[in-house]
């Protein structure tokens, strides 16, 4: 299995897929930057933290690693150990500088290196530090942080948008090959490590203990007297009763065996509806994965897939 | 000429053996690594040495061993030197150094332990080419059993969950931790059935860990056990990279396997922005009890009461964290609703009849907050605007499953003055 492996990261892959993986990253990273405001930090006392190890109890989901030491560093909070912490029109400037920068890279791509890119992620890391030393976990960006990752660490380069259709005529390359099998290690290995915490943080029979259709009836209730809200056309799961603690359990088999999409890619697409739907029922519970469901078109073969339609359409 | 004969896994010994420079005193010295050279460990183990205590020397047609070795060693240096002083006192070896010599053989085990590795096997028929017991595999599965005899323990001891169960197991992993360390197990077998039988063996592996960390009752602590339990397939992703290593054309994807490994297993692994997957949950409210909901609520001067939308505390839109947050630095919760009312007031301009303050560049197009939010901006009309807020609440409903609140509690409550003023903390800038 594991000579396997090698032989299918190092599959030569399309520096479309890849052109076009930059594009959902940008599009994803703009929109919801721009549903956001980044200067409300600057509205209480920097020192109101709640780390990741803060979050929950030792019994727990304790996230060991999660401290204020290694946060601070990851995400560049370090350099308020010296400097205070910046205003609201500050944050929001760098807020909208980061749209920008942002919008440059996904146009032109890299400009005369990764300069770019790394300061995508410099700003990026570091305006979400504030979201992760508030308390609030990973907010649906962790696997556009990876994909992020593997676009900056391409040893090709990242194209220009005008480069579409030279990329999408252009032949397989190595380094094409390399981002999109990194592409889709970041989510396996998401998923995958989510398949394995069912399995150590639930017994067997608490597998079937989550109940859909009781959670979404709760969130309706609750939306007609909280914020809180699940939109109407989940009423239809309602009468599945105690059936859909059945969804629960598929999922988490999908997590586990997830690893095998790395190996026989054929399967992506299927993979993809099914979380596709999963993502989207999670809307019934009164939560957005709407990202988790866009980011799989950093992974799918796009240019196979319009190849194959062109074909037909012409013939 | 000196023969020298030593633990080359021991990272003290072998850095021992090269700082003694001896060469430059006795002439020809030749090193030799017991691990590599069982003939010589058994030969010793015949003399009635146990090479796992003590080093050997062989110098001038005499054999030294342990302490005595050490001492030998020491006297060949020069008066100044730094060993030297660690070990005074001449030929003889003195209480002091005698306990030092023991704790260097203490600190031995030690460092062994740590590195997974077991003591010297002078039995040890390791495979030409192959680490044999230094695989990572096997120090994989050392480490694995020791780590969860000493989960085990904490489960005993510390945590007191399951006493008579988990001191029971905790005997029986300690027992096999030991065994395999003094080598009296060997995994050469297993571990060869792991890295050449068929895929599905991992089923089994996957069996035997499950049944292990479900004798832990916390969550955080069957995670370590079960990072215990991976150990061994995170060493076998080692030794294949080594091996791969070697070829020509080897690259960095070569360690990816093992790195992956690592980052599912580790216990609460969380290096921003990344973790270690979505913890596992199941429904925790039943049909038949009523369940409770907190809700912030603001009341005008009308009395009329309007919900205070958890979207206002974007990009904090995890309900609940923030004030978690809060409260983790002693704030009170009335300082919490005073900022939250603080916030409505700065926010408020961007409240349209249609929109909320985070989809006043997108609008409906906005991506949606983390736990969804009714888009009730139409609610916080000009009766509601910041200035007609005389109170805001935190208030906890208790709802039946029709739907209906069959209690209000207020948690906390901070009357608003006349203008509705505040009184947390300033914003900066």
């Amino acid at each position: 299995m594991l000579d396997d492996f090698l032989t299918h990261y190092a599959r030569s892959g399309s520096e479309f897929n890849v052109l076009l993986a930059r594009l959902f990253v940008c599009f994803f990273l703009v929109w919801k930057i721009l549903s956001r405001d980044f200067g409300f930090f600057a509205s209480f006392p920097y020192e109101i933290t709640a780390y990741p190890v803060d979050i929950y109890s030792t019994e727990s989901y304790v996230f060991w690693t999660g401290t204020w030491l290694i946060t601070d560093l990851l995400t560049f909070h370090w350099i308020h150990w010296f400097l205070p912490p910046p205003s609201a029109s500050l944050l929001t400037g760098v807020q909208y500088g980061l749209v920008s920068l942002i919008a440059i890279w996904a146009i032109f791509g890299d400009i005369h290196g990764k300069w770019l890119s790394g300061a995508i992620y410099a700003a990026l890391i570091y305006l979400w530090g504030y979201i992760f030393r508030s308390g609030q976990e990973i907010d649906s960006i962790a696997l556009y942080f990876g994909m992020l990752i593997c676009l900056i660490l391409n040893r090709g380069k990242n194209r220009p948008i005008t480069d579409l259709p030279s990329t999408y005529r252009g032949s397989p390359t190595r380094f094409a090959g390399y981002v999109e099998s990194n592409m889709l290690l970041v989510l396996c290995t998401y998923y995958f490590a989510s398949g394995l915490r069912k399995l150590t943080d639930l017994l067997p029979w608490e597998w079937f203990q989550y109940d859909l259709a009781l959670a979404v009836e709760r969130q309706r209730i609750i939306s007609q007297y909280a914020s809180g809200y699940a939109p109407e056309i989940f009423d239809y799961l309602l009468p599945l009763g105690g059936f859909a603690a059945v969804f629960a359990a598929v999922v988490y088999v999908s997590h586990l065996v997830i690893p095998f999409v790395f190996f026989r890619r054929e399967l992506l697409f299927h993979f993809f509806l099914f979380y596709a739907v999963f993502h989207f029922l999670t809307f019934g519970v009164g939560i957005s994965f709407t990202g988790y469901i866009v980011v799989w078109g950093c992974v799918l073969p796009l240019h196979r897939i319009i190849s194959r339609a062109e074909r037909r359409s012409e013939a | 000429m000196m023969r020298i004969f030593y633990d080359g896994d021991c990272y003290f010994c072998s850095r021992y053996a090269e700082l003694m420079k001896l060469k430059s005193i006795v002439g020809d010295v030749e090193l030799k690594s017991l691990r590599d050279h069982p003939e010589e460990a058994k030969r010793f183990e015949a003399e009635g040495l146990n090479i796992n205590n003590g080093f050997v020397v062989e110098h001038d047609g005499r054999t030294y061993f342990g302490a005595d070795a050490f001492a030998h060693l020491t006297q060949l240096l020069a008066p100044k030197s730094f060993v030297r002083k660690l070990m005074p006192g001449g030929s003889g070896m003195g209480w002091w150094s005698s306990l030092t010599y023991r704790l260097l053989v203490v600190g031995r085990y030690g460092l062994l332990l740590a590195q997974g590795l077991p003591l010297i096997n002078v039995n040890s028929t390791r495979a030409e080419g192959t680490l044999g017991e230094r695989s990572f595999a096997q120090r994989g599965a050392r480490l694995g059993v020791l780590l969860i005899a000493l989960t085990l323990i904490v489960q005993a001891a510390v945590l007191q969950l399951y006493p008579v169960r988990s001191w029971l197991l905790f005997v029986v992993f300690i027992v096999g931790f030991w065994q395999l360390f003094t080598t009296r197990w060997s995994l050469s077998r297993v571990e060869e059935a792991f890295k050449k039988g068929p895929p599905t063996l991992l089923l089994l592996w996957l069996g035997l860990a499950l049944s292990i960390i479900y004798q832990f009752d916390w969550i955080s602590v069957r995670r370590i056990a079960f990072f215990g339990c991976a150990l061994p397939l995170v060493g076998v992703a080692i030794d294949w990279a080594l091996g791969k290593r070697r070829e020509s054309d080897a690259r960095l994807s070569i360690w990816i396997p093992a790195a992956v490994l690592v980052i599912v297993s580790f216990p609460g692994l969380y290096l921003a922005p990344f973790y270690g997957g979505i913890g596992g949950w199941t429904t925790k409210v039943q049909r038949d009890k009523p369940f409770n909901k907190a809700v912030i609520v603001m009341t005008n001067r009308k009395g009329e009461d309007v919900i205070f939308n958890h979207a206002f505390l974007e990009p904090m839109s995890m309900e609940g964290r923030l004030r978690r947050a809060w409260k983790h630095h002693d704030y009170s919760d009335e300082a919490f609703l005073r900022f939250c009312h603080d916030t409505y007031r700065r926010l408020y301009p961007k409240i349209t009849d249609e929109h909320l303050p985070y989809q006043s560049r997108l609008g409906r197009l906005a991506y949606p907050t983390h736990n969804l939010s009714r888009n009730n901006a139409a609610d916080y009309s000009s009766a509601f605007a910041p200035d007609e807020i005389v109170r805001i609440e935190r208030r906890r409903l208790t709802i039946d499953w029709e739907g209906k609140v069959l209690a209000t509690r207020v948690l906390t409550i901070v009357e608003l003055n006349s203008q509705g003023g505040r009184s947390a903390p300033q914003p900066r800038g």
